[in-house]
């Protein structure tokens, strides 16, 4: 096990030396910089904006900058943000709870609502319910959730004067009004989720309930709940973390979407803003953050599977 | 409303403002000089008294009008003024404070003013953050609103007026190349550390100024104030300032948001005045908490030094998209209305009443904005001034002016609404070639004739991209832009065929800057003078001379006008340049006109201009 999880952290690694490369070098091939907009409203007085950008370092050659930036790196120093002169590492720590917790809300909800569907829909297959129940998550599916997210904001302002609670309230502030911030968009992403993780549920349990230990385990007399929980649904469910862990990375990733309509200030609303001002620091810092959480999660997920099902950590150590 | 009326009613009324604005402060004297403002305002642009006198003309030295620091609607106490002559008439101002049910009249407004002006409450509208709010360092639009609550200025701009008028600057002299100003007594800092409320000093303002134009390239205003020489502090309470050369317009330079006063022990302790806790200032609000992404809440300074304001106990930006929606459902008080919902209605009381929006007060901000297409001389396309001058000829300005301002919108060449003054009277603009609606069949022959001598017909279109520009949330940019493609294949019958260049606002932005485009489709804030639309779209080495159109002519009309001191000249100077780069020969930019913001308000507050573009938030009130 050892031995594998030190292969999966080269691997790793590696991923990260690339990304960092290429997010380095893709945020300046994007045509303008922070100066072109700074002086938008204004004009420059004559070299102005070339010493700006001097002094911003973004006049140096592009090999001399990613130098510059290794190093900081290596010191473990993520730089400061070109537009707000703020230490990165301060604002991604304060943008990362926001982001995390719609993730997590996201994924508590999905699996609440997602597993016990699932494993229903599979037990009860043919029946009224279950085409009920898929439809509905094929609806989740299909259905883009930003969409979503829009008409849960103007839909109601329209007809009932009402919307959604809007911005963040931390959760360590006060947590009740914190979740109440968080469940619309949290609910979106559910929807979208847990459709997702009811249909791969329902398919791997139907393999499953098609196997003969699950035949023997009736011929033992075991109840059917007995047999769903501790023989069935075990292992159907590693398809389904691997989903998870998928969709979770999806979450963290996707989260500029979700964040924006809801005006949560969290790493996705920073990326989509920095993205915009052509702030490549804070570009850098959050994408280099947001691939060591991926990462990590694509480990856990790995390290997880063993857990889940012991010939697998077996075979691997 | 008057404004977008009759060009003719407001040169009347501009022209008759020297004496009318002295009148109307003589007829106030004691009374309304907050809130009642606006209503002062709407006043002047309904007047047109024409048996008034001509006002007395301007001289290099005016003293401005002396305003009490008391200014409260309720207490109505203000010392009488002692105005010889304002330093800057004001034209004809719009600003239609109406209500839906009682339809009030301007005068009517004034008297609910001082009336029914009632203290406390919070208001809240929505606007995207800025990085930070040091606004030296970062572009204006995003930290206005709190800098103007936050900070006074030597001067503030009365957009509905369109005039400087004292902020901490009590009254101010100007001769020649020196501007002197005296300062208000009583001014004291917020009382947050390191300031602890002291009592303000000239010497804060030319720390203020000398750091706004410091050397560093951070300072990004700095070559705003290029013209600027000295900047001096004799005593405690006066301000010298010189300038390079004689400049009319200095006064309505200095009342930009960007000219703020800075303690100088503020940027001691923290280096900048980037965070909530150094942004302190003079104003009638403190800064309690920001954040990007987020918002910002402010409270009343129970300390400021305007006796009795402000109103309001609370102000709050939130950083949300959908404003509309937002405002539907009364999570925020003000809200712009988005200009692609009003098409189909002829007046913003006619739509928010379709909206079935009850207790809304509707505003429009005489901003400066103007949109037009932007020819690149130096494209091989539009280098051909034929070509430039049929495309003038040829579109059809109404589609484009129409969608950015559906209601209220007028032809100009490179000034907004906030210009009104120095805009061709509207008859002219009627007999104007590609303005003139009774004249569309003669300019589109005329205009096809010129591009069939440059070689485009039927069989050999014309072929261009149009840049526009696009961001999330919002389609005006793209809009705009398939707007002008459709209309120029439509009104050419296909001889000039365009196609659409949606850039990415970052790509927009440096295409921009590197003159990388052949046409741009676009509105733009003209900056707060006149003079300043004209010297960034026009002269040689203007910021924004996109079209890189270059005539030292031009150049030298442009330096005369800025050195004119007497209004009525400067108003011919500025209508002289518009008809000079609308002409055959020096065409560039084909303009299609200006129109007013619309915003509505709930909870009967009042006052949104002077929130929005003039930073007199202190003035706002709930009834």
């Amino acid at each position: 096990m050892a031995r594998y999880l030190l292969g999966r952290l080269v691997v790793s690694s590696i991923s990260l030396v690339l990304v960092v490369v290429i997010v380095f070098v893709a945020v300046r091939l994007m045509p303008g910089d922070i100066v072109d907009q700074f002086f938008q409203d204004t004009g420059a007085r004559p070299g102005q904006a070339e010493a700006l950008r001097e002094k911003l370092g973004l006049s140096d050659p592009i090999a001399v900058q990613f130098a510059r930036y290794l190093g900081e790196l290596a010191r473990g120093d993520l730089g400061e943000s070109l537009a707000s002169g703020r230490e990165l590492s301060t604002v991604i720590r304060d943008r990362t709870p926001v982001t995390f917790q719609l993730a997590m809300m996201t994924l508590i909800f999905s699996l609440a609502i997602g597993l016990p569907l699932g494993v229903l829909s599979a037990v009860m297959r043919g029946s009224a319910l279950d085409y009920l129940l898929r439809t509905i998550a094929i609806g989740g599916i299909s259905i883009p959730f930003f969409w979503i997210a829009v008409l849960t904001i103007s839909l109601p302002a329209y007809y009932w004067r009402w919307t959604p609670p809007i911005g963040h309230v931390p959760l360590q502030e006060d947590p009740l009004a914190s979740i109440q911030h968080m469940l619309a968009p949290a609910l979106v992403g559910t929807v979208f989720l847990a459709g997702s993780i009811m249909r791969m549920l329902r398919a791997t349990m139907l393999e499953v309930l098609r196997l003969d230990y699950m035949r023997t385990a009736a011929a033992k007399g075991l109840s059917r709940a007995t047999q769903i929980r501790r023989h069935a649904l075990r292992n159907a469910l590693i398809p389904v973390v691997t989903l998870i862990g998928i969709r979770f990375i999806f979450l963290l990733s996707g989260s500029v979407v979700l964040e924006s309509i809801y005006a949560l200030p969290g790493l996705g609303q920073l990326s989509l803003d920095a993205l915009s001002r052509r702030d490549y620091q804070v570009v850098q810092a959050v994408t280099l953050f947001m691939a060591v959480i991926i990462i990590m999660t694509n480990l856990a997920v790995d390290i997880s599977y063993g857990f889940i099902d012991p010939r697998i950590r077996h075979s691997r150590a | 409303m008057a404004a977008r009326d009759d060009q003719s009613e407001v040169a009347t009324t501009y022209r008759s403002l020297g004496r009318t604005l002295i009148g109307r402060r003589a007829l106030l004297r004691g009374s309304v000089l907050g809130a009642a403002g606006l209503a002062t305002a709407a006043l002047i642009g309904c007047d047109d008294d024409d048996d008034e006198a001509p006002p007395a003309a301007a001289t290099p030295t005016a003293a401005p009008a002396q305003e009490t620091a008391t200014a409260a609607p309720a207490t109505a106490t203000a010392a009488p003024a002692t105005a010889t002559a304002t330093p800057r008439p004001a034209p004809a101002r719009a600003t239609a404070t109406v209500a839906p049910q009682a339809t009030a009249t301007p005068t009517q407004a004034a008297t609910t003013a001082e009336d029914e002006a009632k203290r406390g409450g919070k208001m809240s509208w929505a606007q995207n953050t800025t990085a930070h709010l040091d606004i030296h360092q970062d572009s204006i639009s995003g930290a206005q609103q709190i800098i103007g609550a936050t900070y006074n200025r030597l001067v503030r701009y009365r957009g509905d007026a369109q005039l400087p008028e004292p902020d901490v600057a009590q009254s101010w002299e100007q001769a020649g190349t020196d501007v002197v100003f005296k300062l208000h007594e009583g001014v004291k800092w917020q009382n947050k550390p390191p300031v602890n409320g002291r009592d303000f000093k000239a010497s804060d303002v030319v720390f203020g100024l000398e750091r706004a134009r410091s050397d560093d390239p951070s300072f990004i205003h700095s070559g705003d104030l290029a013209v600027v020489d000295t900047i001096e502090a004799p005593d405690d309470s006066t301000v010298r300032l010189t300038t390079k050369y004689p400049t009319a317009i200095i006064l309505t330079m200095l009342a930009g948001y960007q000219w703020i006063p800075v303690a100088p022990e503020v940027i001691d302790e923290f280096g900048d005045i980037k965070s909530p806790e150094a942004t302190i200032g003079t104003g009638p609000f403190i800064v309690e908490s920001f954040a990007p992404d987020f918002g910002a809440k402010l409270v009343r300074n129970p300390d400021y030094w305007r006796e009795g304001l402000p109103y309001l106990d609370e102000l709050e930006q939130l950083d949300v998209e959908d404003h509309w929606s937002q405002f539907r459902a009364g999570n925020i008080d003000i809200v712009l209305v988005p200009a692609e919902l009003l098409p189909g209605h002829d007046s913003f009381a006619g739509f928010l009443e379709s909206e079935g929006i009850d207790g809304y007060v509707y505003s429009e901000v005489m901003a400066a904005s103007a949109h037009g297409h932007f020819m690149n001389t130096q494209d091989p396309v539009f280098a051909d001034i034929r070509v430039r001058w049929a495309i003038n000829l040829i579109m059809d300005r109404l589609p484009n002016r129409t969608y950015g301002w559906p209601i209220g919108a007028k032809p100009s060449i490179a000034l907004g609404m906030g210009h009104l003054a120095f805009h061709l009277p509207d008859a002219e603009f009627e007999a104007m070639p590609g303005f003139g609606l009774g004249r569309r069949e003669q300019d589109i022959a005329e205009g096809l004739q010129m591009l069939a001598a440059a070689g485009f017909d039927a069989d050999n279109p014309m072929e261009w991209r149009i840049m526009g520009w696009s961001v999330p949330q919002t389609l005006v940019g793209i809009d705009q832009l398939q707007i002008a493609v459709d209309m120029y294949k439509d009104v050419s019958g296909n001889v000039l065929q365009p196609s659409e260049q949606a850039l990415e606002w970052g790509a927009w932005k440096q295409a921009e800057a590197l003159h990388e485009f052949q046409m741009i489709s676009s509105a733009y804030s003209m900056g707060v003078d006149a003079h300043d639309a004209m010297q960034k779209m026009y002269h040689s080495e203007g910021g924004r001379n996109f079209s890189q159109y270059a005539n030292p002519d031009l150049d030298r009309m442009l330096a005369v006008e800025e050195s004119t001191f007497d209004i009525e000249e400067r108003i011919s100077l500025m209508q002289d340049m518009q008809r000079f780069v609308n002409t055959p020969e020096e065409i560039a930019n084909a303009w299609t006109g200006a129109g007013p913001f619309s915003y509505a308000a709930l909870s009967g507050i009042q006052g949104i201009p002077m929130l929005w573009d003039s930073g007199r938030v202190d003035q706002v009130y709930r009834v």
